[in-house]
């Protein structure tokens, strides 16, 4: 086993912690909001006692606060724990506080808006329901801090190759660099759409915008956002997982391919939200469909190679037969306590993965579109294998920043399990209640939950029942793991020199293939924009050509358009 | 570890138990992919 050690400086160790505790109070308070939504669409409650505010103000915060900020500011600590450690080279601290303030400032102003009732959008952000600008304005810091993280890897990594020529770049590297070149070309549209559409919109610069443009533009980048959050987790499952579970990563070129393959289909793919949508003609979205299937190849590519890499773990802890390796994996020791996040992740994503086939297969769309299935299947993605994976991997990262020993690990283990237990719960509640026509996005509580209203299910109760049982449970998880996550932020710092190093738990392959094919990045990136140019050209044709005129702003407790 | 016994490992390590494990899942897809389909068709 490889167990390496570098030196960070104190200003990259005090960055990357300040990344991951302030998110991490942002995510409470949205996690907090996730609870509420249970309690308001099964009409427990009509108003939040503590925050204020209705349904939609809740589920605004709970979307942004976990989906987008969360997740972006993971994504950047990560990578700049991981890019320096794996290249063995010193981030530019400069550029790295940069863009760690910007990333500050931009979710504050948007968290602030949002909690002051003036950017009630959710967090899709679609017109003509319409924010304060200051909203708009704190994503974008945001998504450009990010970009500047980005920029800030770089010139590293382009050092690192010219003083290694021939060797092959980490697999670590291999995958953030996937993760934020997806990330970049995705990024770009939603800046189109906010800075030449909804900005001006919401500054009454100009009167009306184009509905369908925006919703285009929003899931260019939509769709790829869920890779964004997916492949760090990818690359906690190669890279981490195969070493915590006592083995090796059974194949180091199956990682590459599955990171070169969502370079190549993660972007192309966006309208299979908008299969419903007008406006855009049928073959583009059978196209974006096809795509679709495509990125769901790695995928399973993963599903492979990862269960091969346990089957090696578990086969070396004395496991015997067929499936006799399963239980030899280490699900119960707390001095394995991360183990637990990765292993229970992809167990969800088992879930979560035939629940975005089936949202993806054109026709099949229909039964689902728009009911409480599909919050039931993004749980099972991002609220699962992405959030575990980035639960785990901040407090992993916190006790190597601030140089802590990780404290209530029997916690910090038994966590995830509470948190799946209530997950697998939540999400067959909203997909069960979705089949038989529940709404998503919809407060429930006030209709279809409420027996004083015509609208009333008597058959969706149980479903919903089911919900706010699944939705206390994950609270309850998340709760046991905030406290040991703090009780370790607050211990006291381990004081001998070789601890005050970073490192990681870093995986050796059973199979190291030479890969030269996937040793670089370019011909994928330009694959990559050809296929979204051949996909993306003829659905914004479509759009501008079919659309006419625009929509005024709106709120969404009104009828009656703001201005 | 040695040059030598890396390479008996390679040798040795079929990894049968991850097929099984990859050609159930693919059932399983199989059989809830097919479940939705039906459901489909039974709303017309």
């Amino acid at each position: 086993m490889s167990t390496d050690l570098f030196r960070f400086t104190k200003s990259s160790k005090t960055l990357n912690a300040v990344l991951i505790i302030i998110p991490m109070v942002l995510l409470f308070i949205g996690v907090y909001g996730g609870l509420m939504q249970t309690l308001f669409r099964a009409g427990i409650i009509q108003s939040d006692p503590f925050v204020g505010g209705d349904y939609y103000k809740g589920l605004t915060f709970h979307g942004v606060l976990n989906a987008i900020v969360f997740t972006t500011f993971f994504a950047v600590a990560f990578g700049n724990a991981l890019v320096p450690f794996a290249l063995k080279k010193n981030l530019n601290s400069k550029v790295a506080w940069a863009s760690g303030i910007l990333m500050l400032v931009g979710s504050v102003l948007a968290a602030i808006t949002i909690l002051m009732g003036e950017a009630t959008v959710l967090y899709t952000f679609y017109p003509p329901l319409k924010a304060h600008p200051l909203f708009y304005i704190g994503l974008t810091l945001l998504v450009v801090g990010s970009w500047v993280a980005f920029y800030n890897w770089v010139p590293m990594y382009l050092e690192w190759r010219k003083e290694n020529k021939g060797k092959k770049t980490p697999l670590s590297v291999v995958g953030i660099f996937a993760t934020f070149i997806i990330w970049f070309i995705a990024t770009l549209a939603v800046a189109v759409e906010i800075l030449f559409m909804l900005l001006p919109w919401s500054l009454g610069l100009v009167d009306e915008i184009n509905v369908m443009l925006a919703r285009t533009l929003f899931w260019f980048f939509g769709h790829p956002l869920v890779y964004f959050w997916l492949l760090p987790a990818y690359v906690m499952y190669y890279v981490f997982l195969p070493k915590m579970a006592g083995g090796k990563l059974y194949s180091d070129m199956a990682g590459r391919l599955v990171f070169m393959m969502f370079i190549l289909f993660s972007i192309p793919v966006g309208t299979h939200h908008q299969y419903m949508d007008p406006a855009i003609g049928a073959q583009w979205k059978l196209l974006h469909g096809i795509f679709t299937f495509a990125v769901a190849l790695p995928s399973l590519i993963t599903a492979f190679t990862i269960a091969a890499s346990l089957e090696h773990a578990g086969k070396n802890n004395g496991g015997k037969g067929l499936f006799g390796w399963m239980t030899k994996l280490p699900y119960f020791n707390k001095e394995n306590w991360f183990f637990p996040y990765l292993i229970l992740g992809l167990f969800i994503f088992i879930f979560g993965g035939i629940g975005g086939i089936i949202n993806a297969s054109y026709q099949m769309n229909t039964v689902i579109h728009n009911t409480a299935w599909v919050p039931g299947h993004f749980h099972l993605t991002v609220a699962g294998p992405v959030m575990l994976a980035f639960l785990g991997g901040s407090l992993y990262l916190i006790g190597q920043f601030m140089n802590k020993e990780i404290r209530l690990k029997s916690w910090a283990m038994i966590s995830p399990y509470v948190y799946t237990i209530g997950l697998l719960i939540m999400s067959y509640g909203l997909k069960i209640g979705g089949l038989m026509g529940m709404p998503r996005r919809t407060n429930t509580g006030a209709s279809y939950a409420n027996p004083d209203s015509i609208l009333y299910q008597a058959d969706w109760m149980p479903y919903i029942d089911m919900t706010v049982i699944g939705g206390v449970l994950m609270f309850i998880g998340i709760v046991i793991y905030i406290v040991s996550f703090f009780t370790t932020v607050f211990s006291k710092s381990r004081s001998d020199e070789k601890d005050a190093m970073v490192t990681f738990p870093i995986s050796e392959s059973l199979h190291d293939e030479p890969a030269t094919w996937l040793r670089n990045f370019k011909p994928y990136i330009i694959i990559a924009i050809i296929l979204i140019v051949l996909s993306y050209t003829p659905v914004i044709y479509d759009v501008i050509t079919t659309t006419y005129g625009g929509s005024l702003p709106f709120s969404p407790d009104s009828p009656v358009p703001l201005r | 570890m040695g040059k030598n016994e890396s390479d008996q490992e390679l040798e040795e390590f079929k990894p049968k138990g991850a097929i099984a494990f990859f050609l159930l899942l693919m059932v399983f897809f199989m059989i809830i992919w097919f479940a939705m389909y039906f459901e489909l068709l039974s709303r017309g």
